[in-house]
């Protein structure tokens, strides 16, 4: 009964003193909104992504068997770890003007796998049917109605007229415009006859498997049915989503971004709490002077700091689920949210609970009488006398004086607002320095602003492929060449050379590839980067030795690697016999991991008099990289559409157009940095706030007994501001020190890492901007206490105690 | 010539016409140089009201102070502030003293606030009347309370001013000790022939002024000449 009454009469008194010191409060639980906050959404960041992407992903395939034959079909539809699947077939590719017209088959449109839906009439059936959507007629100039005649183009010259069955919608954001056609076509349709089908599948129970389990899965049933490894193409984007074991490096990232985020938010919430705690001691003292026992003081500060958590945290969770909502609806889940609502409350609470342990048994252990002495300000001085006899008195000694009155709060403000601002200064020195024009300078744009290149209609309808292009009609010619070369603001043209082959190795058989030429001045390079076995350039003009580059892409794609004295045929195409590939076996000699990456990614490196006396007369150019006058490139890039939609067989691609996609993917990444760079600012502002209002507040008498023997107001305001000005200049040294130091840190790891787009570059601008904000909210706050102050005659502040 | 004097001085706290509190109400006051005056009266009669008028630590709702025949609210904040700590010397019941800084420190810094550097063979003097000599470099909280109220006096004593006004100076301090520290205060003023304002509940030591003023309820209630009632 006593013991319930007790407890009653401490929640009681929490609850009235809670009541009495609103501000502190109020910091308090904006602190634990925020914590909570910004906890749940990092948390469910991850997670909403991947549910986000699986979602999205829904309707799509989780593997592909390319190119199968009547049997393998037979064979995958016998498999019964295959849940669904479905036929397709992609017929031809042909560009029209500045779109593209695909044609294609799909078996149906369903739920498990989502093709071409009709939104209005229906799929095709007869021969002569197709599916378009209705932009594609407009692009063809006539009005889009169901059962209208249309001339469907093809590489052959030849126009085809179809009856339109149906309307599908257009695809977002392409050029390209699918003609969908029906089984009878796919079956007996001139342009289809001849392609194999594919098969879109999905496989049962995969959202539960591992990535190693999935692909595993898929390429064993691939196996089993007879389809080469080569022609199993799994869905990437479905196998991201799927577990990759713990320690991967994604998993790492997000690992230590939590951790960062985690302890700025304990580091946040312990300060606030011991600040808050250490200030009331003197109310705590009275307390016990009431005859409340040590225990009782105790559990009463644990009370009060439970209350405001409590008020706190609902707010905070809900926030942050909200939050997390908004940026990714499509990957919000009700469970997982909850979960994570759960976790963030079990921090919160802990880190509370911890934080409040050291202040509450320090505010339990002060005796009636020290407490009745004690301020928040006093604190422990620790001192007992001065080895000096005076110091230096001004309003600015005071001022640091005071500052160092409390090392331990000092020193955990300034830990908090410093690791604050070293994050920030390292997020915004990777932000500036990531060379976006250098960023969409990798490649071919490390050499120009425009490539000049064949266009896929050219090589759709060359029947060899782009080795029949280059060997016979390769529009790249030199007259063309000298035709751009003469545009104005053209400086230099360079041409990238690639020999189109084939080749055979392990289970690859007549896989299209390149190869490319070196020369001997290239022998050093090439010496430098060799990784196994030898590279003579004598040894390789005779023809009988290969140079191998990419070892580790190719044991992405094909699980095997390239091996240093194996055998390894090529076939060449030169054009002279219709349909004849000669080939030339070579022991692989050399492997090098590296080689001119922006300028190929063949597997194959021979000396150039080798790749020239097996192709005499084969126009090896691959695309043109023309490097350009900057103030021209607007009207380059009219001249050259003009010359390149001249001539069907040409493409070309801008730096501009580049730029433009790179730019919009780089910014919403900015912006989730900044955003979350920001939310660990303010953070560390509202612990600056604190500090300096309980500050203030404990200092009320000392500054009016300060006034009252003589000290004037503009000495209180240097005395005030440089109080505040010292911790931000503090602060401001070590976010920039350490924050460069970080920062630099990633530039060059990553650089490092081949990001050779990340270039170190001071951020003056959001530094002199931090500065600012650093620098003007103690000042800020400084006003609005020495308004309150004046508001109250120095003779009642004197009176308060 | 009186070097302290009030004319009609009134303090009216509250706004409106119910809680309207009269704390000073038409006080007019002189007081000679080199005088000990003693303030008596009921608690919340407007003693201490009064001294923070007549030091320049408030504004007075109607009416006037002049010191050394200077009147002190027609001076700007900033100047009555810079003119009090030039010629006032408070004395408070809590002893009002900065806890980051030494005892002498403490003593000194209305000096250094002013800008000019402390007499130190000046303030060791007043150390040693005081009996602080050998706790120059101590922290206040390291002192017993007598100890720290003489402290406060050696500080407002320490930049020479004219006038001392003290209020219950030992209103924290037991009787021996509050003896001392009056002695003190009463050597000190008349060794400078400064003047002196003490408010105090002690009859004993408010006789031994050399006049008693009573307060009640605002007002000057009675007068002694030689400090015989
Ligand atoms: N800031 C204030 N606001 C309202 N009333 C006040 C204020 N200061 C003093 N008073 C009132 O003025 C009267 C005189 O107070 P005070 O001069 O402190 O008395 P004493 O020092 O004689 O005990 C009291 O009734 C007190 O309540
Ligand atoms: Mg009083």
């Amino acid at each position: 009964m006593y013991e319930t009454q007790n407890k009653k009469i401490i929640s009681h008194l929490a609850k009235s003193d809670l009541k009495s010191k609103k501000m502190g409060n109020l910091f308090i639980i904006i602190t634990i909104v925020l914590a909570a906050g910004i906890l749940m959404v990092m948390g469910l960041f991850p997670r909403s992504l991947n549910l986000e992407n699986r979602r999205l992903l829904s309707g799509a395939q989780d593997v592909i068997y390319h190119e199968v034959t009547k049997e393998q079909i037979k064979a995958l539809e016998q498999d019964d770890r295959i849940s669904y699947m479905m036929l397709d077939k992609n017929g031809e590719e042909m560009e029209v003007d500045d779109y593209i017209i695909h044609q294609v088959y799909y078996e149906e449109n369903s739920q498990d796998i989502k093709t071409l839906e009709a939104v209005e009439g229906k799929l095709p059936q007869k021969m002569n049917e197709v599916m378009v959507s209705r932009e594609y007629v407009k692009k063809t100039g006539k009005e889009p109605e169901l059962g209208m005649k249309i001339q469907i183009p093809s590489l052959s010259g030849k126009e085809e007229v179809c009856v339109v069955s149906g309307f599908s919608k257009a695809l977002e954001n392409s050029k390209i415009y699918p003609i969908s056609r029906s089984k009878a076509y796919a079956e007996r349709g001139k342009g289809m006859k001849d392609v194999d089908y594919d098969v879109l599948a999905k496989i049962g129970g995969s959202s539960d498997m591992s990535q190693e389990e999935f692909l595993y899965t898929v390429r064993d049933i691939g196996t089993k049915a007879g389809v080469p490894r080569k022609q199993v193409n799994e869905n990437n984007y479905y196998v991201d989503t799927l577990y990759g074991g713990l320690f991967t490096q994604e998993n790492l990232v997000i690992f230590i971004i939590g951790l960062i985020i985690l302890s700025a938010a304990v580091m946040v919430i312990y300060s606030i709490f011991y600040i808050s705690i250490t200030g009331k001691t003197r109310d705590y003292g009275q307390l016990r002077t009431l005859g409340m026992t040590k225990k009782q003081v105790r559990s009463f500060v644990k009370r009060e700091g439970l209350l405001l958590t409590l008020r706190g945290l609902p707010v905070g969770l809900i926030l942050g689920g909200l939050i997390s909502w908004a940026i990714k609806p499509m990957g919000f889940s009700l469970a997982n949210t909850a979960v994570m609502a759960l976790i963030t409350a079990a921090i919160v609470l802990l880190t509370v609970l911890v934080s409040i342990l050291k202040p509450a048994s320090l505010a339990a252990a002060v005796s009636p009488i020290e407490a009745a002495k004690y301020s928040a300000y006093t604190g422990d001085t620790g001192k007992k006398s001065t080895k000096k006899l005076q110091r230096k008195l001004t309003p600015l000694t005071l001022a640091r004086m005071n500052n160092s009155r409390n090392r331990k709060k000092s020193f955990i403000t300034s830990v908090s607002l410093g690791l604050s601002g070293i994050l920030f200064i390292g997020a915004v020195t990777f932000t500036t320095s990531l060379d976006m024009e250098k960023y969409s300078r990798q490649g071919e744009y490390v050499y120009g602003e425009f490539v000049v290149g064949t266009s896929i209609n050219a090589e759709e309808v060359a029947k060899n492929g782009f080795a029949e292009i280059q060997a016979t009609a390769n529009p790249l010619t030199g007259e063309l060449r000298q035709e751009i070369g003469k545009i104005p603001g053209v400086k230099k043209i360079l041409e990238k050379q690639n020999a189109t082959i084939r080749y055979d190795y392990e289970d690859v058989e007549a896989q299209e590839d390149t190869v490319t030429g070196f020369s001997e001045e290239n022998m050093g390079e090439i010496k430098e980067l060799l990784q196994e076995g030898t590279a003579d350039y004598q040894q390789l003009l005779r023809g009988r030795q290969i140079l191998i580059r990419g070892n580790d892409l190719a044991e992405e794609i094909f699980g095997w690697r390239f091996q240093v004295g194996d055998k390894v045929t090529l076939y060449y195409y030169d054009g002279k016999q219709e349909d004849v590939w000669k080939s030339r076996t070579y022991e692989i000699a050399g492997i090098l991991d590296h080689y001119h990456d922006e300028l190929t990614d063949g597997w194959f490196l021979l000396p150039q008099q080798v790749i020239e006396k097996e192709l005499p007369q084969v126009n090896l150019a691959e695309d043109w990289i023309l490097s350009t006058d900057e103030a021209q490139r607007d009207q380059i890039e009219e001249t050259l559409s003009a010359v390149v939609s001249e001539n069907a067989k040409l493409s070309m691609e801008t730096l501009r157009e580049h730029e433009e996609q790179d730019a919009k993917a780089m910014n919403l990444m900015k912006a989730v940095m900044m955003g979350i760079v920001l939310f660990i600012t303010m953070f560390s502002m509202i612990n600056l706030i604190n500090t300096l209002i309980s500050s203030f507040l404990s200092q009320k008498t000392e500054l009016a007994m300060l006034q009252s023997i003589g000290m004037t107001g503009s000495q209180m305001r240097s005395l005030i501001m440089g109080e505040g000005a010292l911790l931000a200049i503090g602060n401001i040294a070590v976010s920039l020190i350490f924050g460069s130091l970080l920062g630099y840190g990633i530039c060059s790891m990553l650089y490092q890492m081949g990001m050779h787009y990340m270039l170190y570059q001071f951020p003056l601008l959001y530094s002199l901007l931090y500065v600012a904000v650093v620098l003007l909210v103690p000042c800020l706050i400084s006003f609005i206490m020495l308004r309150r102050f004046k508001n109250q005659s120095l003779v009642d502040r004197l009176r308060e105690v | 010539m009186s070097i302290l004097k009030t004319e009609n001085l009134k303090k009216y706290y509250g706004t409106s016409e119910e809680n309207l509190v009269k704390a000073l109400d038409g006080v007019n006051l002189q007081v000679e140089e080199g005088e000990f005056a003693a303030i008596v009266g009921t608690s919340g009669s407007g003693k201490s009201t009064l001294l923070h008028m007549m030091g320049g630590l408030d504004r007075a709702t109607e009416g006037k102070v002049f010191i050394g025949g200077k009147d002190i609210f027609s001076m700007k904040d900033e100047a009555l502030t810079i003119f009090r700590r030039r010629h006032i010397g408070f004395v408070f019941q809590n002893y009002n003293l900065v806890p980051i800084l030494n005892v002498y420190e403490n003593v000194v810094l209305p000096m250094e606030l002013d800008g000019n550097h402390a007499d130190r063979d000046w303030v060791s003097h007043i150390l040693n009347i005081l009996g602080l000599a050998d706790k120059k470099q101590k922290m206040p909280n390291q002192l017993s309370g007598g100890q720290q109220q003489r402290v406060a006096i050696a500080r407002a004593l320490a930049t020479k001013p004219a006038i001392i006004l003290a209020d219950e100076p030992t209103g924290n301090l037991d009787s021996a000790t509050s003896q001392d520290v009056i002695g003190l205060l009463k050597t000190t003023s008349s060794e400078f022939n400064q003047t002196m304002v003490m408010i105090t509940h002690n009859e004993e030591i408010a006789q031994t002024a050399d006049r008693i003023i009573r307060i009640e309820d605002g007002r000057i209630a009675g007068k002694a000449g030689d400090g015989n009632v």
